[in-house]
């Protein structure tokens, strides 16, 4: 725990540099940001090109309308978006539960098969069984999310008709109704994840297995399936355990494509939105908050280190 | 290979605990097939130690484990027999096999920190074995867990149940091991150099402990070492294994006073004497153990022996018995006429028949061979 | 009475080489090898290699030669064929619009074959550079630039990509760009790693000990080991790229229509599924092979020089 809450300052340093570089995007802005943010309909008006200066503190200099900025945000005000009107945070807020539940059904999902099939393939490495699960996670590596999207669409919505193909029914209006649409999107996001933790866990899980400890649970007479989940699992889950948290980069970056595919009110496809439609504020907002999370969460995943490896726990480094 | 049909000593009569016969445990490598355990046949009876001595590379650790069918690897093969209670092992399934592992037969590992489980609590890992094998509810196999700690000479063992192997000291570790191996009652102990990875000051106290329980429990044991050491004042018998094969044994007392294998010859001047001067110099087996892929005919050693001749590189020798239950596998044993006219030959030639230098003076460095007492090498 | 059986050496963990391995890239080595080596290693890889190496040719050569290959402009409509299957005219159907798909996946590998070699250039040259200009001389520059490569890749690549593509616009040269750009840092850190792994060998000590200068050593000794474990990484990378491009077609953010890519192709297929699924499957075929080439031949590739595989 001590070890993990080191790197405190560190992730701090590295959210301020995230958010510095956030907000420099409005300075990649060719002319005046205001014109810009405003459109060509609204650069008309003067009034309105003032209104988004003093917004924006325009007028000031860098440092200080960095700071100002930061400010706001962090008292929770990313600004108003002007092309709806809305307050930033609030849209965010609307739409934040859809992706993060999609997201999270995907990791679970990933993990589900992954885990078992991880462990097989390495309890069975260079049978038939493993040659066929390298083989096709390999194959699922080339299988890009909106490819498997598309593929999920064509069977199990157009031709069974099992699911339908787009559109969300909220968790509290109804929950089945709720899985139903959240399905497809966490199956094509998990697919891509799920072959790079079955590999990776593969190649963990047979250093493990041929490791002293397991030869020794065998010779205690323990059954199989206890010695590869309840003996081998958790030493060779460590860099899975790491992946997983540098992988939520690929599942938010996917989560763009996939909410966009299956119409879903997420992060993602407001994100998308705001860009067609260049509201630009609201693009800086999304953008500030999914980088957040990402070096929040994999700061999470350092604390949850802890709880796998005793030895870490008790302030020693892993060595094995 | 012959086979023992009447075992040793005071035991003489009562059925062996185990029987190994030409057990042979071979890998396929890129390389070629490494003979690792080469035609083995063993026996124990209820009760007895056994020394199994040997360096590195000599197969010892894979014939434990071929003993107890923990050879981990899928190109390993394993022919022969293995006779436990009766029963045979070799070809048996894994399902069957774990009515074995932990209840009839048990094993001691080398290295506690990489054979205990670093991510499991001390405690777990000798209940899980008693709640499975012996069904004990969760408090009956905690309180025997206990009980097994106390008996292996941990300290507050309900306060360490709850450690993890890190939290522990070396000795501890191996205490522990010891603890989780007896914890189901097996009649047969296999311990496959259990002081190895312990200081020195260790190793004694663990070699005594497996000593007192095998006693306290009247269980059998294998005790593979690299060391004579080990072996002189702990076992009733010895086997000296060589490339994957058993190249002399016999009684403890007898292989030490009359060692007949060049092999055990060397093995026992390399042990420093209280009764050697002081700055005397060290005696070395020059050379290494041979490459167990495509060996050569003839004896396995004789690249390595001072005694050897023509005829060591044509034939292969096989044990003979040499009175008293004592076998060696050797044509010009040590302390046999043979054995001191090769020795002659050799140093009048200056070197061996494989070109191994021999000149008088490194004979007399060691000393001439002479008959050593088990007692005068214990640690 | 083999339970638990943990493998030889005959099946490898086939780790590596995937594009979740890109942010932690193990630190191969290479050895130098003589030539005859070298020539036996090439001779042992099998017919899937050499049916990968022949897939990617193809795709450069519809990438580069595609107006003077026999087939129909991409661009014109026939109202008759729409939604064609397969047949003697259209070898792989039409789509909506009734434009030949064999004709626009052969022009739409000039998209992703553009977008990925430069992408994947720009990466290469200036990550590749970078990291094992710091990992040979260490110290302050060091620290200094693998902080900044934290820091980029503290983002989630596609999202800054989108969000710099909003506020500069996009054509393909922007979007080769931008992904070469954003790209630089893990360049950086695969060659860095290589860079490290290889200044500990046995010969570069010895370069050290025979006199050799710096420069000498980097160049002589240090870059001609670190290139190709990049150059192997840069493959798997261009198949990033692809689908990243593909992704930003599905988005309706590549490239303006009505020039073909094959993510633009598959976005376009999705309202014609139950009645056309055609018109998904041969634009996903074509990027499905490609980047499973371009994986296979990097993986492959990546092995061969990485010193703990090869065997030596």
């Amino acid at each position: 725990m001590r070890q993990a809450l080191r790197r405190l300052p560190t992730m701090a340093a590295t959210l301020l540099v995230v958010s510095f570089l956030t907000f420099l995007l409005t300075g990649l802005l060719p002319g005046d940001p205001a014109v810009q943010i405003l459109g060509p309909e609204g650069a008309n008006d003067p009034e309105a090109v003032a209104a988004v200066r003093a917004d924006l503190r325009l007028d000031d200099p860098l440092p200080a309308r960095y700071a100002g900025w930061l400010g706001d945000a962090l008292t929770g005000d990313l600004g108003r978006s002007y092309r709806t009107g809305q307050p930033v945070a609030e849209a965010i807020g609307e739409r934040l539960p859809v992706t993060v539940e999609v997201g999270t059904l995907a990791v679970v999902l990933a993990l589900a098969v992954a885990i078992p099939l991880g462990t097989f393939s390495a309890f069975r490495a260079g049978g038939p069984a493993d040659r066929v699960i390298t083989g096709t996670s390999f194959g699922l590596l080339a299988v890009p999310n909106f490819m498997m999207a598309i593929l999920l669409i064509w069977i199990l919505a157009e031709t069974l008709g099992w699911l339908p193909a787009t559109g969300w029914v909220r968790l509290t209006d109804d929950p089945v109704g709720n899985l139903r649409t959240a399905i497809m999107p966490a199956l094509a996001l998990a697919t891509g994840e799920l072959a790079v933790y079955t590999r990776l866990l593969r190649a963990d899980m047979i250093t493990t297995l041929q490791q002293d400890s397991i030869t020794m649970a065998r010779a205690k007479g323990m059954p199989t399936a206890r010695i590869l989940f309840r003996h081998a699992l958790r030493p060779s889950s460590f860099s899975l355990m790491t992946v997983v948290g540098l992988q939520v980069g690929a599942i938010i970056g996917g989560s763009v494509v996939i909410e966009t595919l299956f119409a879903l009110p997420g992060v993602g496809r407001l994100l998308v939105d705001s860009i067609l439609q260049r509201d630009l504020i609201m693009v800086q907002g999304v953008a500030l908050v999914i980088a957040i999370s990402f070096v929040v969460i994999n700061f999470v995943v350092d604390l949850l280190y802890t709880l796998l490896d005793p030895r870490i726990r008790h302030g020693r480094p892993a060595t094995a | 290979m012959t086979i023992d049909t009447a075992p040793a000593g005071s035991s003489a009569g009562r059925p062996p605990l185990l029987a190994v016969d030409d057990l042979r445990t071979t890998f396929d490598t890129p390389r070629g097939t490494v003979v690792a355990v080469d035609g083995v046949s063993l026996h124990l009876t209820e009760g007895e130690t056994l020394g199994i001595v040997g360096e590195s590379g000599s197969g010892k650790t894979v014939l434990a484990r071929s003993v107890l069918g923990l050879v981990t690897s899928r190109s390993a093969l394993t022919t022969g027999s293995v006779r436990l209670q009766g029963r045979e092992l070799v070809g048996l399934g894994a399902r069957a096999m774990r009515d074995v592992w932990g209840v009839q037969a048990a094993m001691v590992f080398q290295d506690p920190m990489t054979a205990l489980n670093g991510t499991m609590r001390v405690g777990r890992q000798i209940t899980e074995s008693l709640r499975y094998h012996l069904d004990m509810g969760r408090s009956e196999a905690r309180d025997t867990a206990v009980a097994l700690l106390r008996s292996v000479g941990i300290p507050e063992p309900e306060a360490r149940i709850r450690a993890y192997p890190h939290q522990l000291s070396g000795g501890m570790r191996q205490r522990v091991t010891i603890a989780i191996a007896l914890a189901c009652g097996p009649r047969l102990l296999v311990a496959d150099e259990p002081t190895t990875a312990l200081d020195v000051t260790i190793q004694k106290q663990i070699l005594d402990l497996l000593g007192h329980q095998t006693r306290e429990r009247a269980m059998s044991m294998i005790l593979i070492t690299h060391d004579l050491g080990v072996v002189a004042g702990r076992t009733d018998r010895i086997a000296v294994m060589y490339a994957g094969r058993v190249v002399e044994r016999g009684p403890t007392r007898t292989l030490f006073r009359a060692r007949r294998h060049h092999y055990t010859d060397g093995m026992l001047r390399c042990i420093p004497r209280l009764a050697q001067p002081g700055h005397a110099r060290l005696s070395v087996i020059p050379g290494r153990p041979p490459d167990l892929v495509d060996l050569p005919a003839g004896c396995p050693f004789a690249p390595r022996c001072r005694a050897a001749r023509p005829r060591c590189l044509v034939e292969t020798p096989t044990l003979v018995e040499a009175g008293g239950h004592h076998e060696h596998a050797c044509f010009f044993p040590v302390g046999t006429p043979e054995g001191d006219d090769a020795l002659a030959r050799n140093r009048a030639a200056g070197a061996t028949v494989t070109g191994l230098p021999v000149d008088a003076e490194t004979e007399d460095a060691a000393g001439p061979p002479r008959p050593a007492d088990a007692s005068e090498v214990a640690v | 009475m083999a339970a638990l059986q943990p493998l030889d050496d005959t099946a490898r963990p086939g780790a590596g080489g995937v594009p979740g391995d890109a942010v932690t890239p193990e630190p191969p080595g290479r050895v130098r090898r003589g030539r005859s080596g070298r020539r036996t290693r090439a001779r042992r890889r099998g017919a899937a290699f050499w049916l990968a190496v022949a897939w990617l040719v193809t795709v450069a050569v519809c990438a580069l030669a595609a107006e003077w290959l026999p087939v129909p402009d991409p661009n014109v409509p026939d109202v008759t064929r729409r939604f064609d299957p397969p047949n003697p005219d259209n070898l792989l159907g039409a789509d909506a619009l009734g434009r030949d798909q064999l004709s626009r996946v052969v022009h739409a590998a000039r998209v992703s074959l553009v977008v990925s070699v430069s992408a994947v250039t720009i990466g290469m040259v200036v990550g590749g550079t970078l990291g094992t200009a710091v990992g040979y001389l260490r110290g302050r520059s060091e620290r200094l630039v693998m902080a900044t490569v934290d820091v980029m890749a503290a983002f989630p690549g596609l999202v800054l990509l989108l969000a710099v593509l909003a506020f500069v616009g996009r054509s393909l040269t922007v979007i080769s760009l931008v992904i070469g750009l954003l790209s630089i840092p893990i360049y950086a850190r695969v060659a860095r790693a290589n860079t490290l792994a290889v200044a500990q060998r046995e010969f570069v000590h010895a370069a050290h000990t025979m006199g050799a200068r710096r420069s000498r050593i980097l160049f002589r000794e240090i870059v001609p080991n670190v290139v190709p474990a990049v150059a192997a990484f840069a493959l798997v990378a261009m198949g990033l790229v692809i689908v990243i491009e593909g992704s930003l077609a599905l988005l309706g953010l590549s490239i303006e229509p009505p020039d073909p890519t094959w993510g633009g192709m598959i976005a376009a297929s999705k309202p014609n599924l139950d009645r056309a699924p055609h018109t998904a499957l041969v634009p996903s075929a074509a990027m499905f092979l490609t980047v499973l080439s371009l994986n296979f031949v990097g993986d492959t590739l990546r092995r061969s020089f990485d010193v703990k595989d090869a065997g030596l």
